[in-house]
């Protein structure tokens, strides 16, 4: 059972306030243009965290990357973590506001942890295009870790394993949706295993999910 | 001087005896936490508690031998004696600042060497933290007086922890400002949320006392915790005499490490049920590593199209020391090497569920906050 007490809401991107200073090119862990494209492709965005002042200001005050590429991409909504030092009586306000509304985490998780496994997008940025025989590699290797999710998890037989393998940039990206257990980090480490592997033996992975894989050695 | 010595020092100190005393008591206080307490610190704080009674009143026969020596010179007393120039007594002058520096210092050189809360406050040499362990010694069955040392507290440290997040250049720092500053407020709302009377009129009196104790000791540990922050350190470095500290990450989702954090406590019952049907190649357990890259990759999988509000990062710092006696004590291995390691070198580190809540109670939780 979820115990977090933070207030959850989602909240209209156009009514957050950003810090316009701030360059996604000074993100030090993801590569902004990467870390976009990866948002592009799934409904739900990472939420964002707010401070909301007397006035029902909503600054956002933690991961703001997402707010910046829920702008970009011309999201509506986000959801939004209520930080601790906000005002109650800002956030009240708030909510009274039209397309503002509260979330409950504990029905988000509980219905989440009903999914064993989801269909997930998994996106790779390489430091040069992959050659043919660097793709059909990194499909055994690397995408073929999925096909044993089936053996699992019946459910995931019923969903199907991989689709929509594509490549882009040039060669340089490859992007795919693949059935993934949510919540079994002993089948994680086998894929993480495999997406350093061909990293260090074959090309040189330096994005994965717009995560920078230099922060990851 | 003398004054000082007589009532200030030497009551605390009694007090503090008192308290632990009722705190190492079962029917006071009970579970893995106090066990520990009971078992390990409290034994050789107690020693340390009696030769610092003991090192006072040596000083007392001797500043009474001083007294004694001006009087007979002639002078007219500069320093208030202990059975001399009471409260409401007139009185020729004050202890001098060297006399106050002897006094401080002998009291702080002996408390040190006591285990700890104490010892961790007086590290400190944080005003309000002692003033959170006054709540701890006379606060441990009044749970109003709890609450009240905890407002003490926190309406102290969040001003100078937003202080700290609204001018530090140091993003480290405004990410552990940021997140302790979440956990009090945190705190403070939860025990806000407890219902004095409705504690008062339970049949079980060591409910109360229970709540108040691991409050009025979660406001002694806070306030280390906010000092160590406030000079741009560690938390690590404040409970560790060598320096250092020891730190692990694990990759969730946002939710759930915003809920380890808040709860400052591992979410083991989501983590069970997630081994339920396939457990790991290396045993069931809490999974944590050195390595914050692995975790990050672990975060980006959890947290993949959104769900748990995304990625999340937990930074668990731990006081070497105490660490290593809990890794000893349990024959868990540290950080062995991965089966089949992606890269060379990965390790991981597996806490048995059975000893979660012990590893809890001297871990710090932080979230790794994406910019």
């Amino acid at each position: 059972m979820s115990t977090w007490s933070a207030t959850l809401l989602s909240v209209p991107v156009a009514r957050l306030t950003l810090d316009t200073d701030l360059s996604g090119d000074e993100s030090a862990s993801h590569v902004y243009e990467h870390l976009r494209f990866y948002c592009s492709l799934i409904d739900t965005l990472p939420a964002v965290k707010v401070t909301v002042d007397a006035n029902g200001r909503a600054v956002v005050s933690g991961r703001r990357v997402y707010a910046r590429i829920a702008r970009d991409l011309g999201r509506p909504a986000i959801r939004a973590v209520v930080d601790a030092a906000s005002e109650p009586a800002g956030v009240a306000r708030l909510l009274q506001e039209p397309g503002v509304e509260q979330l409950s985490w504990a029905e988000i998780d509980a219905e989440e942890r009903e999914q064993r496994v989801a269909w997930m997008w998994q996106v790779f940025y390489f430091a040069r295009p992959l050659a043919g025989a660097e793709l059909r590699a990194f499909q055994d290797d690397v995408v073929g870790v999925f096909a044993q999710v089936g053996d699992l998890f019946p459910e995931a037989a019923e969903m199907g394993t991989v689709d929509q393998l594509t490549t882009g940039e040039e060669g340089r990206r490859v992007s795919f949706r693949a059935v993934q257990p949510t919540g079994d980090q002993a089948w994680m480490r086998d894929y993480v295993a495999a997406i350093r592997r061909f990293s260090a033996e074959v090309v040189e992975v330096v994005s994965f999910q717009g995560r920078k894989q230099s922060d990851r050695s | 001087m003398a004054r000082l010595l007589n009532s200030q020092i030497h009551a605390q100190l009694q007090a503090l005896t008192e308290a632990g005393r009722q705190l190492g008591n079962p029917r006071v206080w009970d579970g893995p936490t106090a066990v520990q307490f009971r078992t390990q610190q409290w034994p050789q704080a107690s020693r340390s508690l009696d030769g610092a009674l003991q090192a006072l009143q040596n000083l007392q026969h001797s500043s009474e031998k001083v007294v004694e020596d001006i009087v007979r010179a002639g002078t007219d007393g500069t320093i208030g004696t202990a059975g001399g120039s009471g409260p409401g007594s007139p009185q020729t002058g004050t202890a001098s600042p060297a006399d106050v520096a002897a006094v401080t210092s002998l009291s702080k050189d002996q408390v040190r060497l006591s285990s700890n809360v104490y010892n961790i406050a007086y590290k400190t040499e944080n005003a309000y933290t002692f003033n959170a362990i006054g709540g701890y010694i006379h606060g441990v069955q009044d749970l109003a007086g709890a609450k009240a040392s905890y407002h003490d507290y926190s309406s102290k440290a969040i001003p100078e922890l937003q202080h700290i997040i609204d001018t530090t250049a140091d993003p480290a720092l405004k990410v552990k400002a940021q997140n302790l500053l979440s956990i009090i407020r945190a705190q403070q709302k939860a025990l806000d949320a407890v219902d004095t009377n409705a504690l008062l009129d339970h049949p079980d009196p060591n409910v109360i006392r229970q709540v108040s104790a691991q409050t009025a000791v979660l406001t002694a540990l806070g306030g280390v915790v906010t000092t160590s922050i406030t000079k741009g350190g560690t938390v690590g470095e404040q409970f560790d005499d060598k320096g250092g500290v020891t730190v692990f990450y694990r990759g969730t989702t946002y939710g759930s490490a915003s809920e380890v954090v808040e709860n400052q406590a591992l979410d083991v019952d989501r983590i069970i049920a997630n081994q339920r049907l396939f457990p790991p190649a290396s045993g069931p357990g809490v999974y944590i590593t050195s390595q914050k890259s692995t975790a990050d990759y672990y975060a980006d999988l959890a947290g993949g199209g959104g769900r748990g509000l995304g990625p999340g990062t937990i930074r668990i710092e731990l006081p070497p020391d105490e660490f290593n006696a809990f890794v000893a004590r349990t024959g868990i291995p540290v950080e062995a090497p991965v089966p089949q390691p992606p890269t060379e070198g990965q390790t991981e580190t597996i806490i048995p569920f059975d000893n979660a809540e012990e590893f809890d109670a001297m871990a710090t939780y932080f979230l790794e906050e994406d910019e």
